[in-house]
């Protein structure tokens, strides 16, 4: 690390600079759809005999709420997105719908699915 | 009364002659040794009739023992307090209660007895964020132990008075310049002079000073990738990084600082008129607790910016009643830019570095009115009555941003916007009959509409039954009330928590003070309980599921903490001094140790507290020959081994520790011979181990219970030297000793 | 209230800035009484009973509070200067004055205390050949007319001597004692 590395801000900016802006931001959460749901490839790769997340698939569908879940996002298109938040966002109304909690039952299953259609499924769900 | 044993029968009667006298004015410099200290009660009184254990570091202190700032005066110079340095702003301790991460809250920082702690975060900072420049700095007073019976919240393991130079001890122009190899560099320059004013005599005093750290460089253990990452992709930890799921290696961007700051001191007939200025920007060198941030990143960063007023007057109405009236005003705000993968930071895809922006604002101003009520006119018997009446506003949050773009990709989240106001009534009395008994007895009452009010007592006596012997005893009360970031603060990783109970201690302390001839020895002994004490504490499953169900948590929010009111302290144990001098006052030397049995008691059963070292102390040496032969001096300061910051994680075989620590500052000061005013500092700092306390890189939760966690370096070699400049300083009299 | 602190403040006159903190009474008194003995003068000035003169300036507070503490903390010694003594708090009426009292009634020590600013020229002109020892706790007096004074750096006590001063006032302190002094040449 070499002096001057760093450009030298003037005293006067730091102490006297313009007051800190605490005003809140809004950001407006559009709750993506997808529009055409999932495509049939994904869901032949989430759901079908002998597919890689159909072990995933059959655990959700013992436990409560999880199908309506499902359903839900399949609908939503929810498994197009690949990062965890831009998901969550398509899905906040699946979320809703059955009063998803971290300590609900179904949601390791969901947390399941969500890990396998994004490493086992990838190519086949992701399109964003 | 007058009749009282002196102590030259005292030491008869034991058997030990009176000390061998090589200088018959030995007397007369124990007298003149004694320190004057003003923070305690809030009038100067020697140390040893004081209401509390304090200790004082003066002027001359910080300049021969090579000192930079308030937390290396404490660390070497101060009794009972201890400081332990995460790379970040310094954590204080005292009598062995440290907490790591605090931010200072829980010493209340004056500046000539204007609090600065702010009301948004409780904090203070002792390193070169402090913001006074040290050059100006006439003595710091260390009170160990509450204070809030005259200063409120905040003021619990101690205060910490910085009181500034007046015009006659920083008379003239002063320009100094200091570089340390490879670390910092530090320049400043000042002035005192004295002026009629409208016909009053008039002086200020000003000073301004610009610190710039841009190293070392630092070395962290690097962590072997431990876990998938998010969305089964390895972690990346360097913007710009390979994706190997590897933390740690070298800092060579990330530890830096820059701090200018300036003070100026006006005081004209009974008008003190103070003004500070100072901003502290400082990088994150190292992932830690909730803030996780990519590795060796020069644009993560924290900034304080505060600016204070103060204004003061002083007015004797008569010799019985006199009033003390002080307006003051402070702005505070504190920027955190954190810096992560947005990926594995904010579980994003799109772009590819996040940003979480914490800002925060306080604002504060208040009236202090104080009446001395001196009964008997000779200030033996003496009631101080004061009100202090103070409004605070205070506004945060935290944005997510896209690091790129500097667009927020969602809504802001711990968002406060409050102001309230306190009213605090205090009272104070003492009693001096005579010279071997002192009294003092007070109470203050702080009302707040965020908690119920609340009384913060003490008393204390001081008896002399000897002449050169003090027998203390003291009983204090203090807290401190939750700031607005524990109490309403929400975000993905902290739930609100609303209301909160003030911590509060209490203290029960003894001491004995013996000083013979030019010699001082203190043994005191204490007891501390504290109660509510405010921590952050991990949310179970069930508690965020509620949180959730009621919209108050985002469903994807995990690892979230929350302030509660979780423990209670038990602490007791001693402190010991020593100090003096010889050879005519030339030779100048302290000693000091304290040994603490500190315990945390929550659901968890009684545990050790993190990072805290139950024995600790200091030593300094120096000799000052007079004339222009340089000054040598030595200081040490030392703390057993002690846990980590974070040891209590299931799955360790053993509680990971920090092994003892010393550090060792050795400095040679003094004046060129032959050029007038120009002075010199040499000084080198050598620490006996590499790390600290203070565990780095990701939460040892997730590593491998039988791998020990990644600690915090510590900067163990460093050298520098400075050079100063003082011209026009002469008021007539030449220095005791013949020191030029 | 800061009105009328204001209002009492502005009322006095022009005088030195009000210390933020001094050397306590108690603290002063003790190093006087330990001083005294280093006066080669001071047996002969003193007698057998050291007398002590505490100076109130008339209509002055802060005068006023300063003399009564000083004369309580000297009040309380055993000894000054190892022998008995007598203090008295006096108004000040005059240097003249002061300057007869001082020889009439033999006083080794006149404490000046705040607010006498306009009084030190007279002070300095009427002690001159006088035998006395005068002693003042507003550092700024030494150099503008009395001999010994005590100011606070860093929180400890110092002594000043106006040296000039003492010899005309016929206080001779021993050279073990002026190298714990600031001397004002």
């Amino acid at each position: 690390m070499t002096l001057g590395r760093h450009l030298l801000l003037p005293l006067a900016v730091l102490v006297f600079g313009a007051c800190v802006d605490t005003t809140p931001i809004h950001v407006e959460e559009t709750h993506k759809d997808a529009g055409a749901g999932t495509s049939a490839e994904c869901r032949e790769c989430i759901m079908g005999e002998g597919q890689p997340c159909r072990s995933a698939y059959d655990q959700c569908l013992a436990l409560p709420d999880c199908p309506e879940f499902h359903q839900c996002v399949l609908e939503r298109g929810c498994y197009s997105p690949a990062a965890l938040e831009d998901r969550l966002a398509c899905g906040q109304p699946c979320i809703d719908s059955i009063h998803l909690t971290s300590s609900h039952p179904a949601l390791p299953a969901i947390l399941a699915l969500n890990d396998c259609s994004q490493r086992d499924c990838r190519a086949q769900c992701i399109t964003e | 009364m007058k009749a009282r044993w002196s102590s030259g029968l005292l030491l008869a009667s034991l058997g030990l002659s009176a000390p061998a006298l090589a200088d018959d004015t030995e007397s007369l410099e124990s007298a003149l040794s004694q320190s004057v200290v003003t923070t305690a009660s809030t009038q100067a009184e020697s140390a040893s009739s004081a209401p509390a254990t304090s200790s004082t570091i003066t002027a001359e202190q910080l300049r021969i023992y090579g000192i930079r700032s308030i937390d290396e005066a404490i660390q070497f110079l101060a009794l009972g307090v201890i400081v332990s340095d995460p790379l970040r702003t310094p954590d204080l301790g005292a009598r062995g209660v440290l907490l790591p991460g605090d931010d200072g809250k829980h010493f209340l920082l004056l500046v000539d007895g204007h609090s600065v702690n702010d009301p948004l975060y409780g904090a203070a900072r002792f390193d070169q964020g402090a913001g006074i420049p040290i050059d100006v700095i006439d003595r710091i007073e260390v009170i160990v132990g509450p204070g809030s019976v005259l200063y409120g919240s905040n003021a619990m393991l101690g205060v910490i008075n910085v009181i500034t130079k007046l015009e006659k001890d920083y008379r003239g122009g002063h320009v100094f310049g200091e570089y340390e190899w490879d670390r910092s560099a530090r320049a400043g320059a000042g002035a005192g002079f004295h002026f009629d004013l409208f016909g009053e005599r008039a002086e200020i005093t000003a000073a301004v000073e610009y610190f710039r750290r841009f190293g070392p460089d630092l070395s962290f253990d690097k962590q072997a990738p431990v876990f998938s990452g998010v969305n089964g992709v390895t972690p990346t930890y360097r913007r710009g990084g390979p994706a190997d799921g590897i933390w740690g290696g070298k800092v060579s961007d990330a530890y830096f600082a820059e701090a200018p700051m300036g003070s100026l001191r006006l005081r004209v007939a009974d008008f003190d008129i103070s003004v500070l200025a100072s901003a502290y920007r400082r990088g994150i060198p190292y992932t830690y607790g909730l803030v996780d941030v990519d590795f060796d990143d020069d644009q993560s960063y924290e900034l304080d910016r505060a600016l204070r007023f103060d204004i003061e007057h002083y007015a004797a109405a008569s010799a019985f009643l006199q009033l003390t009236s002080r307006i003051y005003a402070d702005g505070f705000d504190y920027q955190r830019r954190v810096n992560r993968d947005a990926l594995q930071g904010c579980f994003r895809s799109g772009f590819s570095t996040c940003q979480y922006y914490t800002a925060g604002r306080a604002r504060w101003a208040g009236i202090e009115e104080r009446i001395s009520l001196n009964w008997l006119k000779d200030s033996s018997l003496v009631t101080l009555v004061g009100l202090d009446a103070r409004m605070r506003w205070v506004s945060a949050k935290e944005d997510a941003l896209n690091f790129d773009t500097g667009e927020p990709f969602t809504s802001s989240t711990g968002v406060v916007d409050a102001r309230a106001g306190l009213l605090s009534p205090y009272l104070q009395q003492t009693y001096k009959p005579n010279l071997w008994l002192d009294l003092n007895f007070g109470a203050r009452l702080d009302v707040e509409e965020r908690i119920s009010p609340i009384v913060s007592p003490r008393g204390a006596l001081a008896i002399r039954p000897f002449e050169l012997t003090t027998l203390k005893g003291v009983y204090s009360q203090a807290f401190r009330a939750p700031t607005w970031n524990e109490t309403d603060v929400g975000t993905i990783r902290q739930a609100r928590a609303g209301s909160l109970e003030p911590e509060v201690v209490r203290s029960l302390e003894g001491s004995i003070e013996q000083r013979v001839a030019t010699q001082r020895l203190m043994f005191g002994v204490f007891r501390t309980w504290w109660e509510n004490l405010v921590e952050p504490r991990t949310l179970t499953g069930a508690e965020r599921g509620e949180l959730q169900s009621r919209g108050e948590l985002p469903i994807n929010a995990v690892n979230v903490v929350q302030y509660r009111n979780v423990a209670t302290l038990n602490n007791y144990g001693y402190n010991a001094s020593w100090d003096g001098t010889l050879a005519r006052g030339r030779l100048s030397y302290g000693l000091n140790a304290t040994a603490a049995f500190a315990r945390r008691e929550s659901g968890q059963g009684s545990q050790l507290l993190p990072a805290a070292p139950n024995f600790f102390g200091n030593a300094h040496v120096a000799y000052v020959a007079g004339g222009y032969a340089p000054i040598p001096a030595l200081a040490v300061s030392y703390m057993n081994d002690r846990l980590i910051d974070r040891p209590y994680v299931s799955g360790f075989r053993s509680t990971p520790t920090a092994p003892p620590i010393a550090e060792l500052r050795a400095t040679l000061s003094g004046r060129f011979p032959g050029l007038t005013g120009i002075g010199y500092r040499l000084s080198g700092t050598y620490a006996t181990e590499s790390h600290g306390a203070y565990t780095a890189g990701n939460i040892p939760e997730i590593i491998s219970p039988t791998t020990l966690p990644t600690l915090a370096p510590v900067d163990q070699y460093s050298v520098f030297l400075g050079l100063r400049y003082d011209f026009a300083t002469g008021d007539g009299f030449s220095e005791p000793g013949g020191a030029p | 209230m800061l009105a009328l602190t204001l209002g009492v403040g502005l009322s006095v006159g022009p005088r030195a800035l009000a210390q933020p903190a001094s050397v306590p009474p108690t603290v002063q008194a003790d190093l006087v009484a330990k001083l005294l003995p280093y006066d080669r003068n001071f047996e002969k000035r003193a007698g057998p009973i050291v007398r002590t003169l505490v100076l109130v300036k008339p209509g002055s507070a802060r005068s006023r509070i300063a003399a009564e503490a000083f004369k309580s903390a000297l009040s309380n010694l055993d000894r000054v200067g190892g022998r008995p003594h007598e203090e008295r708090i006096v108004n000040y009426e005059g240097a003249a004055a002061l300057a007869k009292s001082c020889r009439s009634e033999r006083i080794a020590v006149v404490y000046v205390t705040p607010d006498f600013d306009g009084e030190l020229d007279a002070l300095q002109r009427a002690l001159a050949g006088v035998d006395v020892l005068s002693v003042s706790a507003v550092s700024d007096y030494v150099s503008r007319g009395v001999v010994l004074g005590f100011e606070l750096v860093s929180g400890k006590p110092k002594l000043l001597l106006d040296l000039p001063r003492a010899k005309q006032q016929h206080v001779d302190f021993s050279a073990a004692v002026l190298r714990l002094m600031k001397v004002y040449r």
